[in-house]
């Protein structure tokens, strides 16, 4: 939902405005005040981190508008807005409409469903009500009103509609549709019900104009066509908008273009290729079961609208679902389709227009909602716009799925028992998001093209599939071989056997090719002797993630989860950071994702968690020990952290442990936040995998104590290296000690190694040594079994392996291990290079 | 070279004489605006001393991201954001840099004056901060141009930040709440543009003492 937000310098007025918005909306809009300041000598002002909270408070993708009082409440939330990301700050508009009126409007917008655009629009010309109201409008309404919608003269007319039904969903599409023939700014208004200016171009908003029969209305156009503008919309109106049958534009002409001819014979099908790939094997003809809808005088319209109400939300429950389990079947599908499903079943249009329809003409649920449904598909035909008619499919599909929910008529989805290809007229989105890609093996459809939602859907799954086929479809028999050329948008029916080997030929060759390319990015890391170990990845963000994948990670052994509080001015939420976390492990899929909890300190300043600078940072108040001391901060973070683990491959890992107790510690905390968890319901992996960051000596001399706490160790060298040789690593006097091949630096992790391993547990290294190649023989050779490194680094990290023995890393482990100086080591390494 | 602890000096002086005069920018505002610029900068520098601490190894870019932050997060008028951008611009133009040349000065000076004209959408004649603050930084710039050390090109900052201040008494103010009272406001000096000059002048005053 929409968000407001209120700056002023006073907190008595952002409070007093909210309120009263609060009063007109029966609380329902999100509306956050930051307003006034607190200091000992006044409270007038305003306080950009209290503008950057508000805003965050109540921030949705679905906009936040901030209305501000004078002067630096704009320059305090303009500076406030710059600390939001990129993607967040273009949701985010300032406007400089009248506080108290702008407010209100703004939330009575939101509450009736308006887009951003309109709210925006509403508020702007707020100040209308009041002009009215002192009499004003008549002399000011050029300037004030017209002026802000138009940038140029305006030419304006008034008219009834006279035709039958008013403008509802046909004319009102016609009406549009001439509208966008011209490049004027078009508005209009119902004046018979007082309505505000609407965008003629837009056919929502033309329909909440609610315009019957004997309305008048204002078109006012400004631009270089308004006169021509103006005369069609009057020639359309007083034609009574040409209430024969629509010319429909044809729904294939366009698809005919993009259509393939190859050598058309008898027994080929052709149509548009929308995902590539070859497919042979059975046909499976899907006939989605439309049930009749019987329609009947229902005694009761309230009756009938409890039945239509109970339906949506029901649907609404399903789509939800669906959602949620498409996420992994679907992988990379984007899911948004669901988001504007819920948008349809939100929609005023269709829920006022089916409650219309019942009420008035007092018949069953079913037989409303269909009618309802119809006109709104007959207004998007005759839009003319492909990419608005696609959106037929989807309304569709809630249709069928309400009407299914109201008749209680179970839909079937198309699964056929043994793997085939599946035939359809068309498919909908939440048929085609329930494909099972081991049922299906290519996608043949009647209708559709590239923009429909289930091609998007069989590309991101790698299903062939070819659509815009047309009647032609009927001629596929049940029981013939099929092959589907998802590359070039051909079908071949009952295919001979010359035809058949060439395909199965194709065919192989592409499952090979595809096959060889996944493994040469993820081929497993091994020695020349057959030793493999894990390689993942040092990540901060998702992109990090991505390109580690894309490298051939086999997870991530680090995520730096204090990125995630830098550059901010307020702490990031836990529905915030439970978002990021899930994205990683979804992203991740099967593969391991290690998060690090907030590691911060003295040398990494975050303004807000007030952490004072220290004079040794390095050896002051950071990590495990700040959120042993911050327990506010660190709960919601393993909250955040628990939530996203429920049923995805995540762990746990602290930063700078220093003692057992601290483990132990931590592990209560997070216990109790378990608890906390389960007591609301919320699930999450209960056997969470829980490591800790060996990076002080005294976690390496502790370490076989220390692992009895942990189902991990992760070797932090950085930090080990200047912890064992008291060497700041920042002192350009001392930095030459800080060496990681130093021996006494070698035996620790050697000592890190063999406490794992005698507890039969796992230990890996994410500092920088990690991915350093030279080091790669060493540590190998010292038995590390999971290599932590930068994305980039990965491929030429796992060529190097693939080059190395094992048993010579073992040889040269175990001499480096006597050697007395890095000097020594070095000289050692040389030799080993010569070999 | 302008080193750590001369910026450490440079921000203490400015919070010293923004302390001494306090009451005079106070003042100077209620004449034309809401009566608080001296309490709010006072407030804002006394929340920078506080933050600011003596560490050697810090670099200058991360302490006036540190004084940006800290007056954004304290001075409730406009002079917060404001000023809080001019530090956090300033900061960025010279990044983790440890030792300051003259040029950086300047370099720093002017990304900072031009973050604030950004943030502010301001022009010079509009009664602001930047009518004592750009001919300073302008002045400063020619000076170094003409082959002046930093000391005398500071001086001549100084002097053309005055003059500006100075300036602002006969204008008419176009931004912030001294805009309300339009023709009003002529005749009196501008307490932002004044504040601005004390920053410079505590500029100066690092090199004329040290």
């Amino acid at each position: 939902m929409i968000g407001i937000v209120i700056v002023s310098h006073s907190k008595n007025l952002g409070e007093g405005v909210r309120e009263l918005a609060m009063q007109m909306t029966h609380e329902k809009v999100p509306i956050a005040v930051a307003a006034g300041i607190d200091t000992p000598d006044t409270s007038l002002g305003t306080d950009t981190s209290q503008i950057f909270q508000a805003i965050e408070s109540i921030y949705s993708d679905d906009g936040v508008i901030v209305f501000m009082d004078l002067g630096s409440a704009i320059l305090s939330t303009e500076t406030a807005i710059d600390f939001f990301p990129p993607h967040q700050k273009e949701n985010i508009y300032l406007c400089e409409a009248p506080l108290v009126e702008g407010v209100l409007t703004a939330a009575v917008q939101v509450a009736g469903g308006s887009n951003i655009d309109d709210v925006l629009y509403e508020a702007r010309n707020a100040l209308r009500a009041k002009a009215s109201q002192l009499g004003i409008e008549d002399t000011t309404k050029k300037d004030s009103e017209t002026k802000s919608i138009f940038k140029e003269s305006t030419q304006e007319i008034v008219l009834p509609v006279r035709n039958r039904l008013g403008l509802h969903a046909r004319p009102a599409a016609k009406f549009v549709s001439t509208a966008n023939k011209f490049s004027s700014e078009i508005f209009v208004k119902n004046l018979s019900k007082n309505t505000d200016f609407v965008n003629a171009k837009s056919i929502n908003q033309i329909i909440t104009l609610g315009i019957r029969h004997g309305n008048k209305i204002m078109i006012a156009s400004s631009g270089i066509d308004a006169g021509d503008s103006i005369l069609a919309l009057k020639k359309l109106i007083e034609s009574n908008f040409d209430e024969e049958e629509p010319e429909f534009i044809s729904l294939t002409l366009k698809e005919e273009e993009e259509r393939m001819t190859p050598e058309r014979r008898a027994d080929t099908l052709s149509g548009i290729p929308v995902s590539p790939g070859i497919a042979i094997g059975p046909v499976y003809i899907y006939r989605p079961h439309i049930p009749d809808i019987p329609e009947y005088v229902a005694p009761s319209p309230d009756t009938e609208m409890t039945r239509f109400l109970h339906a949506i939300d029901e649907v609404k429950n399903d789509i939800e679902r669906i959602r949620q389990n498409s996420s992994t079947s679907m992988d990379r599908y984007d899911a948004s389709i669901f988001e504007a499903h819920l948008l349809y079943l939100n929609d005023p249009a269709l829920i006022e227009r089916t409650r219309d329809i019942i009420f008035k003409e007092a018949i069953n649920a079913e037989a409303a909602w269909q009618s309802a449904i119809r006109e709104m598909i007959i207004s998007y035909k005759s839009l003319g716009d492909q990419l608005v008619r696609d959106r037929e499919v989807d309304l569709l599909d809630i249709s069928s799925q309400v009407i299914s929910r109201l008749t209680g008529i179970r839909r079937r989805h198309p699964e056929p028992e043994n793997a085939a290809i599946l035939v359809v007229g068309e498919l909908n989105p939440s048929e085609a998001a329930q494909l099972k890609k081991d049922k299906i093996l290519a996608l043949c459809s009647e209708k559709g093209n590239k923009t429909s939602h289930s091609a998007i859907m069989a590309r991101s799954i790698g299903l062939p599939a070819v659509f815009g086929i047309g009647e032609d479809i009927d001629k596929i028999d049940e029981n013939s071989t099929l092959i589907v050329d998802g590359n070039q948008g051909i079908i071949i029916m009952d295919p001979d056997a010359v035809t058949l080997a060439r395909y199965r030929d194709l065919r192989d060759k592409e499952i090979q090719e595809k096959q060889e390319t996944i493994s040469r990015a993820f081929q497993k890391a091994s020695t020349i002797d057959g030793a493999s170990v894990s390689v993942v990845a040092n990540v901060a963000n998702i992109t990090d993630i991505k390109t580690a994948l894309e490298n051939g990670a086999n997870g991530v052994g680090l995520f730096r989860t204090e990125y995630l509080y830098m550059n901010r001015l307020s702490l990031p939420s836990e529905e915030e950071q439970y978002k990021i976390y899930k994205e990683a492990a979804d992203l991740l899929g099967d593969r391991l994702l290690t998060l690090r909890t907030l590691d911060i300190g003295g040398d990494k300043p975050i303004p807000y968690l007030n952490i004072k600078k220290e004079p040794n940072p390095f050896l002051g108040w950071r990590g495990l020990r700040y959120c042993l001391d911050e327990i506010g901060i660190f709960k919601t973070q393993l909250r955040a952290i628990l939530r996203a683990s429920h049923e995805r491959n995540v762990q746990i890992m602290f930063p700078m442990v220093a003692t057992v107790p601290e483990v132990r510690a931590a592990k209560a905390i997070l216990v109790e936040v378990m608890k906390e968890l389960s007591q609301a319901g919320i699930s999450f992996n209960r056997d969470i995998k829980i490591g800790a960051m060996i990076e002080i000596p005294s976690a390496v001399v502790m370490g076989p104590h220390l692992i009895k706490e942990v189902d991990f160790f992760s070797l932090g060298t950085n930090d080990l290296t200047q912890y064992v040789l008291a060497a700041d690593r920042s002192n350009t006097n001392v930095v030459a000690l800080c060496d990681p091949f130093d021996p006494a630096v070698l035996m620790m992790i050697r000592d890190t190694i063999a406490a794992a391993h005698a507890a039969g547990k796992m230990a890996g290294m994410c500092g920088e040594m990690a991915g350093d190649l030279r080091a790669l023989p060493i540590l190998l050779g010292l038995g590390l079994d999971e290599f932590s490194m930068i994305p980039t680094v990965i491929s030429e990290w796992k060529e190097k392996l693939r080059q190395t023995s094992l048993r010579k890393a073992k040889e040269l482990a175990e001499q480096v291990l006597q050697c007395i100086s890095v000097e020594e080591v070095k000289s050692k390494y040389a030799d080993y290079l010569k070999e | 070279m302008f080193t750590y602890k001369d910026t450490l000096t440079w921000i203490r002086l400015t919070a010293q004489y923004i302390e001494e005069n306090k009451d005079y920018l106070t003042d100077l505002d209620r004449a034309i605006g809401d009566a608080d610029h001296g309490s709010n900068m006072d407030r804002g520098f006394k929340k920078v001393m506080k933050r600011i601490t003596t560490c050697e190894d810090e670099d200058i870019g991360s302490m006036l991201n540190m004084v940006g932050m800290a007056l954004i997060s304290s001075v409730g008028g406009a002079a917060g954001p404001l000023y809080g951008t001019f530090y956090l611009q300033a900061a960025k133009a010279i990044n983790s840099k440890k030792e300051l040349s003259p040029e950086d000065i300047a370099a720093l000076l002017e990304a900072g004056t031009e973050g604030l004209i950004k943030r502010g959408k301001t022009n010079p004649g509009d009664k602001t901060i930047i009518d004592s603050l750009q001919p300073g930084v302008e002045a400063l710039k020619k000076s170094l141009r003409d082959g002046n050390d930093i000391t005398a090109a500071m001086q001549d900052a100084v002097q053309s930040a005055e003059e500006g201040m100075r300036h602002t008494i006969p204008l008419v103010a176009k931004k912030g709440r001294a805009s309300y009272l339009g023709e009003r406001s002529a005749g009196h000096q501008d307490p932002g543009a004044t504040s601005a000059f004390y920053i410079l002048k505590a500029l100066r005053d690092v090199f004329v003492s040290g």
